[in-house]
């Protein structure tokens, strides 16, 4: 796995200078690499795709773009770098609406050290958990781009359960072409068994729709399959 | 006779006694006068008074004058008329008598006979004798007199041209001697009309009876009545009194002869009077007296018979004015009162008309002055009406500062008598700590004569102080005169009520205002204290490290001093804000200020995605004012502002503050938006209370900070941008500070 050189970082932004400093120093008590913004726009002029790793603990009302914003930004992100929301105001509104869109926490001020460290960790570990994932997701996704078209069909109909000679016959080809279809899809998925196919494929995003959806958005650079479901 | 004689002889003597010691130095004339009758006939009478009349004016001596009465138509006889003879003779045989007046004709005839006698060698004088009488009778030389013409015939015509139609005539005479003779004049002179007229002689009978006859004359018939010295039955009578019984029982008009009857009965005629008679006879004696001969004296005719009526008769009878003859003469006419008693009435009248001018003179002053003193009551009575109709208090007081009057308002409030709170009554009310203030300025105003005007408290009916205002001016009479003071007083505790609810207003309208800077304010206490907090925390944990890092912890620690003493601030700010004002005036560095309230909105800024541009004039100078309250203002301005610019895009929302000095002595402030401008016709409308567009608005803000920019003596106005949205801007004066407090 692709293991990424930048370290996590906790990255703070408020427009306050007073709050940026003290909850910076107080992260940095406890351990944490931070970065401190005084705006959500220099922070993203700072961080672009694919480099931001940890997490952000961001105040929601900001003037310019506004914590929310920011949020919908990060969002696009791969993997998303979570958020943990804090706010001078006593906004509940607000902050059920930024935890439905995937926020980690959301704060009021003044904020004890216990919710954010805690919330940091959980966010940091989230952020190492995504990425891992991600790099797997992106591992496969590499392998997969090596499939030919035939051995994603046979990829995609193995996967479902079906016997050689039903993808032969389903295919209009002969079980020995399947065979060898299904040998070299096993060979450049690297995995040994039809059962760590399938858990490939599902993290692929193959298996059909009436199965558990995708847990995250099938990557843009790989070309969507069409498959068509029974 | 004789008493009678007797008396009328004593008058006589008694006059020539008289007459004859006041004629001491002239000499006394005598003469005598016969009456063939009683003097005290009219007729005779009348001659007499005529004849004296005449004498005495006439003449400058003393003239005695004996009057005999003969009576001879009572007394007939020759033995008489001898007894009388001898009488006279003896009695004027001593005198000497210059003239002899005969009256009437049996008197004439009595001289003529006896003078020798009774009178000799003395002149006659006659009259009332009628010159047909005398006929051709020769006369002595020394004998003249004033002739008598009797007529009979021109009454009778007169009557029968009143009495056109008339077919008898009915004549009435007595039976004397006299009555005989004119009766037959009066024949003769009727004879001519006895062809177409029937003559009727009424002499024979006696009086009831002639009465009775008059009284059943048929139609047509006129009575002419002579003379009746005796009726039928030998009875005396006086003519006149004949004539009145005469005329009284007639059923036809009476005409008669003689003036003396007129009033007596008889309609009128051709009538011949006496008097003048007596007055020419007077005039011969008088000549003869100053020594004419009576030879030379002829007869004197005097025209002495007039046409002459009664009215009342010409009424009794229907006889109209307008058919009599012209010039004549109508007696009796129901006197008018006026005619008799003119003067007398004149003279009354004037006095009634005097009087009655007094009285209503009077009357009118009374009147007069009733209705001014009911004016005075009725304006009396106005004044305590309105007065005890007014809502207020009103008294009154007189030249000694005691009070004398309260209206009822007055009494309701202190729940007082009038008794009670006269004179100085009133002050038991004030509030002991008052008095003393109340009572020295009453006093030294009321020495001054000048208005005053007074606060303090006063115990009224439910027992509770009140603040009331004592007002009073002095009043005047005329322009000097001084009566006293009048004046009200009022209950100010509604008033200060007022006030202090216009304070609580103005204090809910910032609190209100404050409640939209609550998200603010909490928001700008919480970030010094989220850094605080988080400082505080972090350095604890730096000092829990094995190695601590020093100098991590004592940023901390500074950082954490430097963002309380922020917090200081905002609670400063706040509380100021919070307080309730009393203005309070200093020297304020207004650009100062405006950083500060911007400060303060920064939460709200953050909040509306506002932008604030401070535009100052650096060198603009401190002005006077109290800072919470300019702050308050600002705070409004810029709250409402923002509120402005609620629907504007984002990168549009800019609020632009600008300090300037435009002139000496005034700053101008402007709190510049860019929002959705203020409708052109509200642009005086905002400034008042309660006006909002608002849907939680009170409305107070811009009428609050109106009045405190007044209260500043500067001015608050809006304007609308050329370009976008409106301007609101204020000026204040700039200067010292006079420790003045509103």
């Amino acid at each position: 796995m692709k293991t990424t050189t930048t370290r996590s970082t906790v990255f703070v932004v408020d427009d306050d200078a007073s709050v940026r400093k003290g909850l910076a120093r107080l992260l940095k008590s406890a351990g944490y690499a931070v970065e401190s913004f005084a705006s959500a726009r220099e922070f993203l002029h700072h961080v672009s795709h694919g480099e931001g790793t940890g997490c952000v603990v961001l105040d929601v009302r900001m003037p310019g773009l506004s914590g929310l914003d920011l949020q919908r930004e990060l969002k696009t992100f791969t993997p998303p770098i979570p958020i943990i929301f804090i706010t001078g105001y006593g906004d509940i509104p607000m902050s059920v609406r930024a935890i439905k869109d995937g926020a980690t926490d959301f704060l009021a001020k003044p904020i004890h050290e216990q919710d954010l460290l805690l919330a940091v960790q959980q966010a940091m570990a989230r952020n190492a958990e995504d990425r891992v994932r991600y790099e797997v997701l992106r591992e496969l996704q590499q392998r997969a781009s090596a499939l030919t078209p035939r051995e994603l069909e046979v990829m995609a109909l193995v996967v479902r359960g079906r016997l050689n000679k039903q993808v032969a016959s389903e295919l209009g080809t002969t079980e020995k072409t399947i065979k060898v279809h299904r040998a070299r899809v096993m060979e450049k998925m690297k995995v040994t068994s039809l059962a760590d196919l399938v858990v490939a494929a599902e993290k692929l995003g193959i298996l059909p729709r009436q199965m558990t959806p995708p847990l995250f958005p099938p990557p843009a650079a790989a070309p969507r399959p069409r498959i068509s479901d029974p | 006779m004789i008493g009678y004689t007797t008396s009328r002889l004593t008058c006589v003597t008694l006059t020539v006694c008289a007459a004859g010691a006041l004629s001491a130095f002239s000499q006394t004339r005598q003469i005598v006068l016969l009456y063939d009758e009683r003097t005290d006939l009219p007729g005779l009478a009348m001659i007499d008074a005529g004849f004296v009349r005449a004498l005495s004016s006439g003449s400058s001596d003393q003239i005695e004058i004996y009057r005999e009465a003969m009576d001879l138509s009572r007394f007939d006889s020759d033995a008489y008329r001898k007894l009388l003879r001898d009488y006279l003779r003896s009695k004027y045989a001593a005198k000497k008598i210059e003239v002899a007046v005969a009256v009437m004709e049996p008197a004439l005839d009595f001289l003529l006979s006896h003078r020798d006698e009774v009178f000799p060698r003395t002149p006659i004088v006659f009259c009332g004798i009628d010159k047909g009488r005398l006929g051709g009778r020769p006369l002595p030389s020394d004998v003249t007199g004033v002739l008598l013409k009797r007529e009979f015939s021109p009454t009778l015509e007169l009557a029968l041209s009143l009495h056109p139609g008339t077919e008898r005539i009915v004549v009435v005479a007595g039976t004397s001697e006299f009555d005989a003779r004119l009766l037959a004049q009066a024949r003769e002179e009727f004879r001519p009309f006895g062809d177409r007229l029937a003559f009727t002689y009424l002499t024979a009978l006696p009086l009831p009876e002639l009465l009775s006859q008059l009284s059943r004359l048929p139609p047509k018939t006129i009575v002419l009545y002579s003379t009746v010295f005796r009726d039928g039955g030998g009875n005396p009578f006086i003519p006149h009194e004949v004539a009145e019984r005469v005329s009284a029982a007639a059923n036809a008009p009476v005409y008669g002869f003689v003036d003396q009857y007129l009033g007596r009965g008889i309609v009128g005629g051709q009538l011949y009077g006496l008097g003048p008679h007596g007055e020419a006879a007077a005039g011969l004696v008088l000549q003869i007296l100053k020594g004419t001969k009576p030879s030379e004296l002829s007869l004197i005719e005097p025209a002495s018979s007039v046409t002459a009526f009664d009215w009342q008769q010409l009424e009794r009878w229907g006889i109209d004015e307008s058919r009599l003859p012209s010039g004549a003469i109508i007696q009796f006419r129901p006197v008018s009162f006026w005619s008799e008693y003119k003067y007398y009435v004149i003279g009354g009248l004037a006095i009634i008309v005097a009087q009655t001018a007094t009285i209503a003179a009077l009357l009118l002053h009374r009147a007069r002055r009733r209705r001014a003193e009911r004016s005075l009551h009725e304006t009396e009575a106005r004044f305590r009406t309105a007065a005890d109709a007014a809502p207020v208090m009103i008294w009154m007081s007189g030249l000694d500062k005691l009070c004398t009057f309260f209206n009822k308002g007055w009494l309701d409030f202190t729940g007082r008598s009038l008794e009670a709170e006269l004179g100085n009554g009133w002050t038991e009310g004030v509030h002991p700590d008052d008095l003393a203030k109340c009572l020295k300025i009453y006093a030294e105003s009321f020495d001054a004569r000048h208005p005053f005007t007074m606060e303090y408290r006063l115990r009224c009916h439910d027992r509770e102080y009140r603040w009331v205002l004592h007002h009073g001016v002095p009043r005047y009479a005329a322009a000097q005169v001084f009566l006293g003071y009048i004046g009200s007083r009022v209950d100010l505790t509604d008033h200060k009520r007022a006030e202090e609810s216009g304070r609580q207003l103005a204090h809910a309208a910032r609190m209100s205002t404050m409640g939209a800077l609550a998200g603010s304010l909490a928001h700008e206490l919480n970030q010094p204290l989220t850094a605080i907090l988080s400082n505080a925390q972090a350095g604890s944990r730096f000092l829990a490290d094995r190695t601590p890092n020093i100098s991590e912890v004592r940023e901390a620690l500074r950082d954490i001093a430097q963002d309380t003493k922020r917090a200081g601030d905002v609670i400063r700010q706040l509380r100021k804000l919070i307080k309730r004002d009393d203005l309070q005036f200093e020297m304020v560095d207004l650009n100062q200020l405006i950083r500060d309230v911007v400060r303060l909105l920064y939460g709200d800024t953050v909040n509306r995605n506002v932008q604030v541009v401070l535009d100052f004039q650096s060198d603009v100078p401190p002005v006077r004012g109290d800072m919470v309250q300019v702050q308050q203002v600002l705070l409004n301005l810029l709250l409402n502002a923002f509120d402005a610019m609620k629907d504007v895009p984002v990168s549009e929302r800019k609020v632009c503050v600008r300090t300037q000095q435009p002139r000496a002595g005034m700053v101008q402030i402007e709190v510049r938006d860019h929002g959705t401008g203020i409708h052109p016709e509200n642009l005086a409308r905002i400034f008042e209370p309660f006006e909002t567009t608002k849907p939680d608005g009170l409305g107070l803000g811009l009428s609050i900070s109106r009045s405190i920019v007044d209260a500043h003596g500067g001015r608050l106005w809006a304007t609308n941008n050329v370009d976008q949205g409106a301007t609101v801007c204020f000026t204040l004066p700039t200067g010292s500070v006079p420790p003045n407090s509103t």
